[in-house]
């Protein structure tokens, strides 16, 4: 007896259609609820008054917040900031609060990605913090319940890079010979959230640095690239083709230099 | 046949339909019966395995985890000592791949709580020094399989007694140790690469090296929160101390010259190379040992108050002071040999060392803020400003080599030399902040700051010790920065079914410095303008279904123009941007859900290339069109996941997963002058989990999976593939 399983497209029809509904009717048999993550099967939106009952520390200061700007509400015209991103709450205010019933953004970056769709994929990225290892949090870097959101900006205390040089203290400085991009910000090298290139650097090579090191060229003609000198001195031709201004032991201290004003050691 | 076709589709509509309908009904049950239990408190065993083909540690690097691990993934125990104290214990452990957590915590009613922990986890690298087409050589450090750890400890107690201010006492002590990869210049032709038409090493090219770290970083914290009538006030007190030392190691060995035929040559033109293999002309072994170390402590002292002088009015002010005191070292020793008539001679050839020195910086910081708002507006003024002033100062002795070849005796010229830097300035920065909800459904808001700052710098380098340094070794500047950054937003919330929100922004900044002295490079002004829009739309066109999508696109320009002598503007960068995201969730019953995910970048940046002559220049110096080392550097990628999970049956739920990430920004120009660094892979991973309830006290997890991931960057060198396995099983305490 010689059975073959011939696929035909009434095959896949019928049987696609026999096991969707196979499994719906598996569902049927069981009173559980699924849902995507971040969601609370089987909660209701109750507003930010309620929260702020037991939770008034950190709703008391949650105006001077950047996303108390966008001003969210509910269906009902409520003031529905925290559940914005804690999920609905009727869940955890009826048990009296607990895990289990309420969303915790500090253990799960899928919170911020509901709105932020784009980070999701920078941290899919090759090189980036590990944030979806979980050993780096989204509020290890930003305060969202209070001032801005991105940390040493407009009027904070702290310094931008203190957020990153709190834990990279190799590149906090003061140098001997500083590097003026650190005025901009660690972010105007680093993709924080996620990059293509080692580093998570912006830009993959000498790019990176041409982006503001570059002399106008002596003879616009010449094809030339001069860095530093406009003149025989400058001519950069060779050295970019011997790698990223950084790693090849030329420039090496981007961050600052102890040694070489040029950012050398 | 066609009527019974016809039946069939009809009765799998009809069921599909029903079960839809009973789906949701079940969906709004609010206790479902057959819910999996929420565990107050747990204890997660797990365990993660591999089978892999192709480069394990690319896949430690990539997947930010061991080829397999088994532990304590999650445990949660919570529980009340008495009627007003509770403890908290939390943590994980998983062996191989070093990832640690342990944190307790005690807190008692009306009085404050104490808490300890421990965290670690670990970073793995590739030991990867790049991939070059020309000769297909794979630059790589063995072994491979590197990793750095971040260890943090912590111990943390509060007290706050009502009525009383509240008082926080903290303790970290930070580290950071292990290697890593990286890349520096060296001797070496297993590149290839022929650089400006020199094919040994009269140029330098890249070889792997590694970085041992061994940093540490201690905080100790103190602060204070109280409220006397309507104004709230905090200070805080911080001790920091660092100390770091990083090194770097890199070895050239003999042979590493010429010991191929050059692809780049035709065949007529080998020999000369081939000749260049013997012994006379290998290069030598050079070993290289770099470190970098830092000793320093900094002082904190902070203070803020917030003042309520009605429900619409708020006045915030803070002020801080940073002493900062780093003692730092240096050493860049250069081992290296040279043939002589009496045998290979061990020299050290110019090389700094013994670099000793201190930078020290006080640094002020203070703001106010007047915060109006009622119910439908709000306004926030804001001045702050920034004093700053650092100096430094260093020696080191400079080492020189000649060597004798007769004799082979080397002879080393030491010249102490000493260096000092000063950086002194302010800087303000007005804040406006304003917010209007008093339209319907929708919400305005906006913002605009402007930093200018204004700072007198000061150095020499590095000079003869005890001499006056030279005017070629001084460098003053008076730099002056600007960097306005504004943007202006709305939220509309149309009704449940849309919600659009979008932003502009702009940021125009400004730096100039237009010192004096003889190098051009130190002085010039930099500009740059970069503005853009984000916008967001939420459609949820039913209750199951929602779309969410999310457009960021941003250009810009910036524009360098040299001082000394004076050199017209001329733009030095054209970056644009396209991100375009979009999540979909669909939930058409209680029993199953669909997620969807994409991102799509499109992202360039043009510098020089190709705006550079193209005209050849003269004498021996290629064209800049002929050398084209600068292509635009894109930063394009697409990633994508799909989410499934559906109900199986009382006891049982699938998970379905899938991911996938490509970027295609090799460029076939770079290959045969430089190391293409462009990233060119695809990525691709597919797990299917069983979730099954085995009881009301422990609930189990089982993953198997499919990874593969290809990377023509590395030419393949880092390619990986294979299945993956994971199991867990989640008991209640």
């Amino acid at each position: 007896m010689n059975m073959r399983l011939h696929w035909t497209k009434q095959t896949l029809i019928y049987g696609g259609a026999a096991v969707w509904g196979l499994l719906l009717i598996s569902c049927v048999a069981a009173n559980r609820a699924v849902l995507a993550p971040p969601q609370i099967a089987g909660a209701t939106y109750v507003g930010s008054k309620e929260c702020a009952q037991c939770h008034e520390e950190v709703t008391t200061h949650f105006a001077s917040a950047s996303h108390a700007k966008l001003g969210l509400k509910d269906a009902k015209g409520n003031d529905s900031s925290c559940e914005g991103c804690h999920g609905p709450g009727s869940l955890h205010v009826n048990a009296g609060g607990g895990r289990g019933t309420i969303i915790n953004p500090k253990k799960s970056p899928e919170t911020c990605f509901q709105c932020h769709l784009d980070k999701r994929g920078q941290f899919q990225l090759p090189y980036t913090h590990p944030v979806l290892a979980g050993q780096v949090s989204c509020v290890d870097c930003h305060d969202v319940h209070s001032g801005n959101a991105i940390r040493g900006t407009g009027t904070d205390l702290a310094a931008q890079n203190d957020t990153c040089t709190k834990c990279h203290t190799q590149q906090k400085g003061p140098f001997v010979y500083s590097h003026d991009a650190m005025k901009e910000g660690c972010v105007a090298c680093h993709q924080p959230h996620g990059s293509v290139n080692q580093k998570m650097l912006v830009a993959r090579d000498a790019n990176l640095c041409v982006r503001c090191h570059l002399m106008a060229p002596a003879t616009p003609s010449s094809g030339i690239v001069n860095i530093g000198n406009n003149d025989t001195a400058g001519n950069h031709n060779a050295r970019l083709q011997q790698g990223t201004c950084w790693s090849a032991g030329c420039h090496e201290a981007p961050h600052g230099s102890n040694v070489n004003n040029h950012l050398r050691r | 046949m066609q009527a019974n076709a016809f039946s069939l589709r009809r009765c799998a509509a009809t069921l599909a339909a029903l079960t839809l309908v009973i789906g949701v009904a079940r969906g709004n049950d609010a206790s479902p019966s057959d819910a999996f239990p929420n565990f107050d408190n747990y204890v997660k065993i797990g365990a993660f395995g591999t089978d892999l083909t192709g480069n394990e540690a690319a896949f430690q690097a990539r997947a930010r985890q061991a080829t397999g691990t088994v532990g304590i993934e999650d445990m949660y125990f919570a529980k009340d000592l008495d009627k007003t104290t509770s403890m908290l214990i939390d943590g994980h452990a998983l062996a191989i791949t070093g990832d640690y957590l342990a944190k307790f915590l005690v807190t008692k009613s009306d009085v404050g709580s104490v808490e300890m922990g421990y965290k670690s986890f670990r970073t793995f690298y590739d030991g990867a020094g790049g991939f070059f087409p020309l000769n297909k050589y794979w630059s790589t450090l063995s072994p491979e399989d590197l990793h750095v750890d971040r260890n943090q400890f912590w111990a943390e107690a509060k007290f706050h007694l009502p009525n009383q201010p509240e008082f926080i006492v903290r303790y970290s002590n930070e580290t950071r140790s292990g290697q890593k990869d990286s890349t520096i210049w060296g001797s070496s032709d297993f590149t290839g690469l022929s650089i400006l038409g020199a094919p040994i090493t009269q140029y330098r090219k890249m070889v792997p090296s590694y970085l041992n770290l061994d940093e540490r970083h201690e905080t100790l914290e103190l602060s204070a929160t109280h409220t006397l009538g309507n104004t709230t006030l905090n200070a805080r007190l911080a001790w920091e101390t660092v100390d770091n030392l990083d090194t770097r190691f890199v070895t050239n060995f003999p042979g590493e010259v010429i010991p191929w035929a050059i692809a780049s040559l035709p065949s007529a033109s080998q020999p000369a190379a081939k000749a260049l293999v013997s012994p006379a002309n290998w290069n030598n072994q050079a070993v290289t040992v770099q470190s970098d170390g830092i000793s320093g402590k900094t002082f904190t002292a902070m203070a803020n108050s917030t003042t309520t002088f009605t429900d619409k009015i708020q006045l915030l002010a803070g002020l801080s002071y940073q002493d900062i005191n780093n003692d730092f070292t240096g050493d860049r020793p250069i081992t290296t040999s040279t043939p002589t008539a009496v045998g290979v001679v061990a020299v050290t050839p110019n090389t700094n060392q013994g670099l000793m020195g201190n930078t020290s910086g006080d640094i002020y910081t203070g703001f106010v803020t007047l915060d109006m708002h009622n119910n439908n507006w709000s306004v926030k003024l804001s001045l702050k400003g920034d004093d700053t002033y650092t100096k430094s100062n260093a020696n080191l002795t400079n080492y020189t080599a000649a060597t004798n070849t007769t004799t082979g005796v080397v002879t080393y010229t030491a010249t102490p030399q000493q260096e000092y830097s000063r950086v002194k300035g302010t800087s303000w920065t007005p804040t406006l902040d304003f917010s209007y909800a008093g339209l319907s459904q929708v919400t305005v808001y906006g913002s605009i700051s402007d930093r200018s700052g204004d700072f007198d710098k000061y150095y020499a380098t590095p000079f003869t010790a005890g001499t006056t340094p030279s005017a070629n070794n001084l460098e003053f500047n008076d730099q002056k920065d600007k960097h306005l950054n504004m943007n202006l937003g709305a939220n509309w919330r149309q009704s449940s079914l849309l919600s659009l929100r979008a932003e502009v922004f702009h940021k125009d900044e400004t730096i100039k410095d237009p010192g004096y002295g003889i190098d051009v490079a130190d002085f010039y002004e930099l500009a740059s303008q970069f503005s853009g829009v984000k916008f967001t739309a939420i459609v949820k066109p039913m209750d199951t279904l929602t779309s969410t999508t999310r457009y960021i696109y941003q250009k810009g320009k910036m524009q360098v123009t040299g001082f000394q002598p004076t050199f017209p503007e001329y733009d030095s960068c054209d970056a644009e941007n396209n991100t375009i995201s979009e999540t979909i969730d669909w939930n058409p019953n209680a029993q199953f859900y669909l997620q969807v995910n994409a991102n799509a970048v499109f992202n360039t940046i043009k510098t020089i290339y190709p705006r550079a002559g193209t005209v050849a220049a003269a004498g021996s110096t290629p064209a800049w069109d002929a050398n084209q080392v600068l292509q635009n550097a894109n930063n394009n990628y697409f990633t994508g996941s799909v989410l499934a999970g559906q109900v199986l049956t009382k006891e049982d739920d699938l998970l379905v997963k899938f991911t996938y990430y490509k970027a295609s920004n090799n460029d076939a120009k770079l290959a045969p002058i430089t190391m293409p660094y462009g990233a060119n892979a695809e990525e691709s991973a597919v797990s299917v989990g069983l979730k099954h309830k085995f009881s009301a006290t422990c609930v189990g997890d089982a993953k198997v999976g499919y990874i593969d991931s290809k990377s023509d960057l590395t030419g393949g060198n880092t390619n990986f593939h294979g299945p993956m396995g994971y199991v867990s099983f989640t008991f209640a305490l």
